[in-house]
């Protein structure tokens, strides 16, 4: 499904004298359709530069991402035009960061189902969607007409997990998604996207606590250790 | 002369666009002189070598400091100003074959009318503040053609009520509405004969916050709802950041850096468009 051949990302600071700094070098992996690849490593290893660069909110500087597209067949991301990354992103592609940006004063519920409209479903079936997605994640049903901004931070994340995954995307690229959740809440999470992962969805995370990581993955990649892809013992 | 727009062919294709104030002299031409003044004879190129596509149901962003020709490359689009050099070409002329540049007055008229909306920073430039609201939004249709007065009075009042003015309020004349009031008129008339593709010129620089996320808001839904294609210029990154899925960045009057918009804002290549993105607040 996506396989990452000597992927290397350098930032050139031209603020700074120019410096360069290196995110990750000479990266290789694979991942099989409907697995989960759990990237681990210290801060600043390159975990989250290295799931923009797949979804191109960085640009790679060298190697190839290779993407086994549902529409469009065997792909490089890397190389592939920007309207192509938007259709893909739109379709098969999400990505879920710690952080929300959405317009101000737009309710809950059609932050959620932008995605869907944008996609040509009707406003209706749209808002239908949503409100099953916000209840699976427990967003209480009087906050749906609310404004995002207003919620805390663990309810702006869930407001952010399902806005992606209402689209049901193919490969799920997750930058801690339970960062700011309590047990309870990280646990109906994890519930949701082992199930996703049942039905076939392929998965690149990122988690704070390796407890979680471990209900989901199958193998493990260690930004410490670039080169060298792990299978994970099962405790 | 009208056609359907293609999704695949861009709606709007712009080729080493420019638009120099002044006479202008040979040197002047030299591709090489970064400066935008020409010493000799003391021109200025507001833009120049501009080239950029547009697709239908996509938002472009134009971001760049005061003075770096974003406002000229759009009055250019528009007609309000007849460009020095380069050409565009949009799909529902001709099939995007004939540089539009080069179409004849009465068929820029036309272009202008069926084809563009712009709604501009100022509204006293895209508004007639004399005429009532209905009225504004009913003079493009008059200019598109349209005789029936029952069937113009009913697309100004649609169009109105979209754009959230109050029923009670369509025959007064902007001039007595606020700034967020005066935009959203000047969304309607602009959209009055549903063109493919709409020029919006920093459009919440002057509103108040909220007025900001309400006009905001309502750009994304004529996006989705309508799937025509924008190209908003701002001066305001939050603003490129909500609204549009791919920007160009531009100083000194040329493009120095274009791509996807979370792209260009957190992995930004050029040392301008670094400073930009680390000047957000």
């Amino acid at each position: 499904m996506l396989e990452v051949e000597t992927l290397t990302k350098t930032f050139q600071l031209a603020l700074h004298q120019n410096i360069t700094v290196t995110a990750f070098n000479n990266m290789s992996f694979s991942v099989e359709q409907g697995s989960c690849l759990y990237i681990s490593g210290p801060s600043g290893s390159g975990k989250s530069s290295l799931l923009k660069c797949i979804y191109r909110s960085y640009r790679p500087t060298k190697g190839c991402i290779w993407y086994q597209s549902r529409e469009y067949g065997r792909i490089d991301l890397t190389t592939l035009s920007e309207r192509w990354i938007i259709r893909l992103r739109r379709q098969e592609i999400r990505m879920v960061s710690q952080f929300l940006h959405v317009i101000p004063r737009v309710p809950a519920i059609d932050v959620v189902a932008e995605p869907l409209l944008l996609l040509g479903e009707s406003l209706e079936d749209a808002r239908m969607r949503a409100s099953a997605w916000l209840e699976r994640l427990a967003i209480p049903s009087h906050l749906w007409d609310a404004y995002p901004q207003t919620f805390s931070g663990g309810e702006k994340q869930r407001i952010n997990l399902a806005r992606a995954l209402i689209t049901a995307p193919r490969l799920l690229l997750l930058d801690e998604p339970t960062s700011a959740l309590d047990p309870h809440s990280a646990g109906v999470v994890m519930e949701i996207l082992r199930d996703l992962k049942d039905r076939g969805t392929t998965m690149l995370t990122i988690f704070h606590d390796d407890r979680l990581a471990l209900q989901l993955q199958d193998r493990q990649l260690n930004l410490a250790r670039p080169e060298k892809t792990e299978e994970m013992k099962s405790i | 002369m009208i056609n359907p727009v293609s999704h695949e062919e861009p709606l709007l294709r712009v080729d080493n666009l420019g638009k120099r104030y002044g006479t202008g002299c040979p040197w002047c031409d030299v591709d090489e002189a970064e400066d935008r003044h020409c010493v000799y004879c003391g021109s200025v190129w507001g833009c120049r070598h501009i080239d950029l596509e547009v697709f239908s149901g996509e938002i472009l962003g134009i971001v760049g400091e005061s003075g770096s020709g974003k406002t000229s490359l759009l009055r250019c689009l528009y007609f309000d100003e007849l460009p020095t050099q380069g050409s565009a070409r949009l799909y529902p002329y001709h099939e995007g074959t004939v540089n539009i540049f080069e179409a004849s007055s009465q068929d820029r008229r036309a272009i202008r009318n069926r084809f563009m909306g712009m709604v501009y920073q100022n509204p006293l430039m895209g508004l007639r503040m004399a005429f009532s609201s209905s009225g504004n939004v009913a003079e493009k249709l008059i200019a598109a053609n349209w005789f029936h007065v029952g069937s113009m009075q009913k697309r100004a009042t649609d169009l109105l009520s979209v754009m959230e003015i109050p029923l009670s309020r369509i025959h007064d004349a902007p001039s007595t509405f606020s700034g967020g009031m005066q935009q959203r008129v000047q969304i309607a008339r602009a959209l009055a004969n549903h063109p493919p593709l709409l020029l919006l010129d920093e459009i919440t620089s002057g509103l108040d916050l909220s007025v900001q996320a309400r006009v905001l808001d309502l750009i994304r839904r004529i996006q989705r709802e309508w799937h025509i294609g924008m190209i908003v210029v701002s001066h305001d990154l939050g603003v490129i950041r909500l609204l549009t899925d791919r920007t160009v960045v531009m100083k000194d009057g040329k493009i120095v850096e274009q791509g996807l918009t979370d792209q260009i804002l957190q992995d930004p290549q050029h040392a301008f468009t670094q400073m930009l993105v680390h000047s957000l607040l």
